[in-house]
């Protein structure tokens, strides 16, 4: 084995850059050197996991670099490691490359902010949390880098802590992802318990010691902390509440890496879930229902960046229905080529918002593209992308998730493809209302709208190549996955045979599905076979619809959202999950806490204690007032207890 | 159960508990100037002997180390006995570190000064007492003697209602020493007349060989008494009232060391003395954790001031004390005595951030305060740290107990784990209130308040050399756990050998 040492550097490159902005940034570095700072720290690390991902491709193999104990466990010890195999190498490409150019993007979309150093600060303890998450070789440090990536999610979210919506935001984003971490905590309790171990190679060995059911549960409770991470339904409605936080922020953490650490979790416990279909079905069930509940939703909103949002959650529902069909691959390559296009959106959308100063609402905006080309032009390819229009990335990624569930599962595949033709359209009806369309701009802000700096079209422009070329890189995905993602390919010291014999179970389903792997193949084929035309011509569809709706105003949008009413309100007010939750669970709590306190606490409780004192000052004082000081009413006293203790005396004899 | 001893070959303990009796009788005389230096010296050179002690200490050998024994009254088998296993040793490292930081941060104090560093110093040596005696006579006279000057401190330098909220304390807390001295001299009378031995020595109480009943019976009577110390619910109400009342050291001592002494008082005694009971009173404590977890977090998030938030969630975290003791695990018990720590640093460190704020705002309600953050970095940093420790942050101390205490329940009983798994959403929506209601939303507060926090001078040089170890150290206990698991290992195993043992 070759000397893989240096992978330490990746995880930590960006978190001594992080200590060194928290401790001199505000006194010393300020601006721009802290932004240069995190660049270079995050840049150092991508540079080191491109060679070891290099390094993965010409090699093969898993490398665990285990760094120091952490904490033993009776035989077990939990370690600080970094598990270097396919997986984790593709996972950290995509979390340095796409923190590098949206860090850059940042050190311009945050010019003039007086937090400037505590953002980059942050940013860069990010990057940390999400490598140690991805590099871990065991559930303990995921959770840690799990938590982690929560934390400072949390902090960046509620970045402008003046404002009471971006705390309250920060709040919803914190507990929610709580209550998806307490399932998930609860799941790693009982992987100990019943393997004796929290090593993925470990319990992979040892799955076929356990139960059906027992690997079921502990699935199922691993998979509701990436419900919550991901944002899926019914822990999703902190994502779009999550906007609050700056744009790069959105880019990064919102749409591109954090959220996204659900489904590789999902991935990179593959073997279990595999083994179980009942954990399938449940991924690709809360999968299929967010891709279609988000889209839908996204259908209405009138804010930029939740509309974005909302399609990330869709997006990432998509890439939960790729593994809940058995199509692992699949789903790990939408989610690279998401967050390349889905970062390039959110950028785009915050060189926008820089342009026409924080106005957040579509309705206020229009014609754009003439003063923001690049912008514009990008934007455009992102959202092509992500409507799943040939060459771009997310026509690769998407559409053979749609026409596996074609072959699989036909009740998601009709979701799917709904939700395929909604996405379509809503990311073209923002397209058309805030780069085309009429004139809906306040002119006092279009005398000063220009293109944003070098340093901020320089990312978007990269994005977008890249965004234009990674579709073609299909094959070399599927072929550098497999060794950890396809149970034929699997070396035995990754998964023995009775754990690949245990998988089919799951993945089964899958077997007789064929999709083209090369790009090209897979292009033609789309172009050719009627189901291909179908998903494509929906994709076409939607955004004709969008043209015809909203720039041409063929039809109006005022009559569609009268005549659709019922609709109309269920999406706008976001299928009432959120007023439900508030209802119940923060103005219900609250109010069942403040009762219990008045009734528990102080009625109940410090009644007794209380009363108990009361009663005992007042037998004393009642027992006082016998204390005469008269000779003739102690004598009396003494009689009467003379003649009770005597009867009593007697009564007994 | 035989121990094995490694004598002291100087009486470090005793020393110990000396130094700060010394000093206080000394300070009687002295001129006012000279209670705040002298105290920390003290305080110091004492931490400095409890923390060389924890790395002297051979985690790896089963002996009770820096033992110390003179025989008091030989004719009833009273000895002066101490000496330290880890747990006794982390617990005592504890107080000292606590002792030192109260003293560091009391600069504010205003009235009687003399007499407060006095109060102060008393309880210190009372408390070191508490976790290194070994002979259950001084046990109950330390115990007991801590009871005084914390009721003094409370009811002298408290706030308006302090009397009440003193005497409630000291009440409270004396109702259940009774129990807990019946206990001990049923225990004594029991002795006498099964093996016509005396002793109150803890190493021949422990070789009892109680009958079932008898060990239900006293297992209640003690454990009476620790639950109201804990405070274990229904016992709680007592502590709420105190730490609001309580000036600011006085909290801190509050909450990292008297807790302590109850859930000392389960892991030291209840659980090696009455296995049996522990097994069969194994479900009754499990539901009170997890009712001291829930109930008590829904306290909290329904209070406006900002110390009984603290107090409330200081009853949540003993939850999880309890939990991992009862789980009579090696799992448990680890994370029980870690929690222990972890929750003394972090309560410390939370009170100590309230009785910041309240010397800069002169108010504990969070109606009155909001929006500092921005004014002053330091302590905003210092005091989040604090609050992420304290909800159970993976890479801070509070996680690698409450981790341990879970998994060691969850062997017992999954659905008691899971239940007391809401902690880590119901901990995070009180605590995350408090920060943001006192820290955040700068723009709910009116100009003039505006105007007073931009005037705001963040953490002072004292202030800081206060804060500051507590938050290093929720890091070291955070990030190696480690070094902390192997000092108690084999502690806990000895205090399980007989539970496990059969």
């Amino acid at each position: 084995m070759e000397n893989l040492n240096y992978l330490w550097i990746i995880p930590f490159s960006p978190l001594i850059a992080s200590i060194i902005i928290g401790i001199f940034g505000f006194k010393f570095l300020k601006e721009p050197l802290s932004g240069i700072v995190a660049v270079i720290g995050v840049a150092i690390s991508a540079v080191a996991a491109v060679i070891g991902f290099l390094h993965v491709h010409e090699h093969g193999g898993h490398y665990d670099l285990k760094l120091f104990t952490w904490m033993p466990l009776g035989d077990y010890n939990i370690t600080v490691s970094l598990l270097w195999d396919p997986l984790s190498a593709l996972m950290s490409c995509v979390v340095t490359v796409i923190s590098t150019f949206i860090f850059i993007f940042a050190t311009g979309y945050m010019r003039g902010e007086p937090g400037y150093p505590r953002f980059f600060a942050y940013l860069s303890l990010f990057v940390f949390m999400m490598l140690m998450l991805t590099l871990s070789d065991n559930l303990v440090q995921l959770f840690f880098g799990w938590e982690g990536v929560g934390l400072v999610s949390y902090l960046l979210i509620g970045y402008y802590h003046n404002k009471r919506s971006a705390v309250n935001a920060a709040f919803e984003s914190f507990i929610v992802n709580r209550v998806g971490d307490w399932s998930f905590l609860i799941g790693v309790l009982l992987a100990f318990v019943v393997f004796g171990t929290l090593d993925y190679l470990d319990i992979f060995a040892k799955l076929p010691e356990a139960g059906y059911w027992t690997i079921t549960a502990i699935a199922l409770l691993l998979f509701g902390g990436a419900v919550g991470k991901s944002a899926q339904i019914p822990l999703h409605i902190w994502l779009p509440n999550a906007m609050e936080g700056p744009t790069p922020v959105s880019a990064l953490i919102h749409a591109a890496t954090m959220v996204a650490a659900g489904v590789y979790m999902v991935a990179r416990l593959m073997p279990i879930f595999a083994s179980s279909s009942v954990a399938l079905d449940t991924v690709l069930y809360i999968g299929t229902a967010s891709a279609f509940v988000a889209a839908t939703i996204g259908l209405v909103q009138n804010d930029i960046k939740r509309i974005i949002a909302y399609s990330t959650m869709s997006q990432l529902g998509y890439m939960f229905a790729a593994e809940g069909l058995g199509r692992f691959i699949d789903g790990m390559f939408h989610l690279t080529s998401h967050a390349t296009f889905k970062a390039l959106l959110f950028l785009a959308a915050g060189s926008v918002l820089i342009g026409v100063h924080h106005i957040l609402n579509i309705w206020k905006m229009g014609q754009l593209r003439k003063y923001m080309p690049i912008t514009a032009a990008t934007f455009l390819v992102g959202a092509l992308s992500l409507a799943g229009i040939p060459p771009f990335a997310g026509f690769f990624s998407k559409d053979p998730i749609i026409e596996a569930a074609y072959h699989i599962n036909w009740v998601v595949w009709l979701f799917l493809w709904i939700g395929a033709g909604l996405t379509a359209f809503y990311i073209f009806r923002l397209y058309f209302l805030v780069f085309e369309d009429g004139d809906h701009l306040d002119p006092h802000i279009k005398k000063h709208v220009h293109e944003s700096p070098w340093n901020m079209t320089m990312p978007l422009i990269v994005l977008a190549a890249a965004t234009t070329v990674l579709g073609f890189f299909r094959e070399f995905f599927f072929e550098y996955l497999r060794p950890v993602l396809d149970p034929r390919a699997m070396p035995d010291s990754y998964a023995p045979e009775a754990t690949k014999k245990l998988m089919e179970e799951g993945l089964s389903r899958a077997e007789h599905v064929h999709i083209p792997e090369d790009a090209i193949e897979f292009l033609i084929e789309s172009l050719t076979s009627p189901l291909g035309i179908l998903t494509l011509l929906t994709a076409l569809a939607g955004i004709f619809a969008a043209y015809l709706i909203y720039q041409k105003q063929v039809i109006s949008y005022k009559w569609l959202g009268e005549t659709f009413r019922p609709l109309y309100n269920l999406f706008y007010n976001r299928w009432y999950f959120d007023h439900f939750y508030y209802a119940v669970f923060v103005r219900g709590y609250l109010k069942l806490s403040k009762f219990l306190w008045y009734v528990g606490d102080k009625l109940i409780i410090d009644g007794i204690v209380d009363g108990s004192g009361k009663l005992a000052v007042w037998t004393g004082h009642k027992l006082a007032l016998t204390q005469t000081g008269r000779i003739s009413a102690y004598v009396l006293q003494m009689l009467i207890a003379m003649a009770i203790f005597l009867g009593l005396f007697l009564l007994i004899k | 159960m035989t121990f094995e001893f490694e004598p002291a070959s100087f009486p470090w303990l005793t020393i110990s508990i000396l130094l700060p009796l010394i000093a206080a009788a000394i300070l009687f005389f002295l001129d006012k100037k000279w209670a705040k230096p002298i105290s920390i010296v003290v305080s110091a050179i004492v931490f400095a002997i409890s923390t060389w002690m924890l790395f002297a200490y051979d985690y790896s050998s089963y002996k009770i180390q820096f033992y110390e024994k003179y025989v008091w009254i030989p004719q009833f088998g009273v000895s002066y006995e101490v000496g330290v296993d880890a747990l006794s040793l982390t617990m005592y490292w504890l107080t000292a570190l606590s002792f030192l930081i109260s003293f560091i941060w009391s600069t504010n104090i205003k009235k009687r000064v003399k007499e407060y560093f006095i109060a102060f110093l008393v309880l210190e040596a009372a408390c070191i007492g508490v976790f290194v005696a070994w002979d259950l006579v001084f046990f109950y006279i330390f115990w007991e003697a801590m009871l005084i000057p914390m009721f003094l401190i409370i009811g002298v330098w408290g706030y308006a209602e302090r009397i009440y909220a003193a005497t409630k304390f000291f009440i409270y807390t004396f109702f259940g020493s009774l129990f807990l001295l019946l206990g001990v001299v049923g225990l004594y009378v029991y002795q006498y007349f099964h093996y016509g031995k005396l002793s109150t020595s803890y190493f021949d109480l422990i070789n009892l060989n109680l009958p079932f009943n008898l060990e239900i019976i006293f297992f209640l009577l003690l454990a009476l008494g620790f639950a109201i110390k804990v405070p274990m619910w229904p016992f709680h109400t007592w502590l709420p009232a105190a730490h609001v009342q309580a000036p600011t050291a006085g909290s801190v001592i509050l909450a990292a060391v008297l807790l302590k002494m109850g859930t000392y008082g389960f892991v030291r005694f209840s659980v090696p003395w009455f296995p049996e009971a522990s097994k069969y009173f194994m479900p009754v404590m499990f539901t009170l954790g997890v009712i001291a977890i829930i109930y008590t977090a829904m306290m909290a998030i329904a209070q406006t001031h900002i110390k009984r938030v603290i107090a409330y969630s200081s009853v949540s975290h003993m939850g999880f004390v309890t939990l991992g003791t009862f789980a009579l695990n090696m799992e448990g018990m680890n994370g029980a005595i870690i929690t222990m720590i972890s929750h003394g640093l972090t309560s410390a460190a939370l009170f100590l951030a309230a009785g910041w704020i309240y010397e800069r705002a002169h108010s504990y309600e969070m109606k009155d305060l909001g929006g500092m953050a921005r004014y002053v970095p330091v302590f905003a940093t210092f005091f989040m740290i604090s609050v992420m420790a304290s909800v159970g942050l993976p890479g801070l101390s509070g996680f690698v107990g409450e981790f341990l205490a879970l998994l060691g329940t969850f062997k017992q009983s999954i659905l008691f784990a899971a239940l007391a798994g809401s902690a880590l959403v119901l901990g995070a929506a009180y605590t995350l209130r408090l920060y943001h209601n006192t820290m955040f939303v700068e723009d709910e507060i009116d100009e003039e308040k505006k105007h007073k926090w931009r005037q705001l001078k963040d953490l002072t040089a004292s202030e800081f050399l206060a804060f500051f170890p507590l938050i290093v150290l929720m890091f070291i206990i955070g990030i190696y756990p480690k070094w902390w698991i192997d000092l108690i290992n084999n502690t806990s195993a000895a205090i399980l050998s007989k539970v496990l043992g059969g």
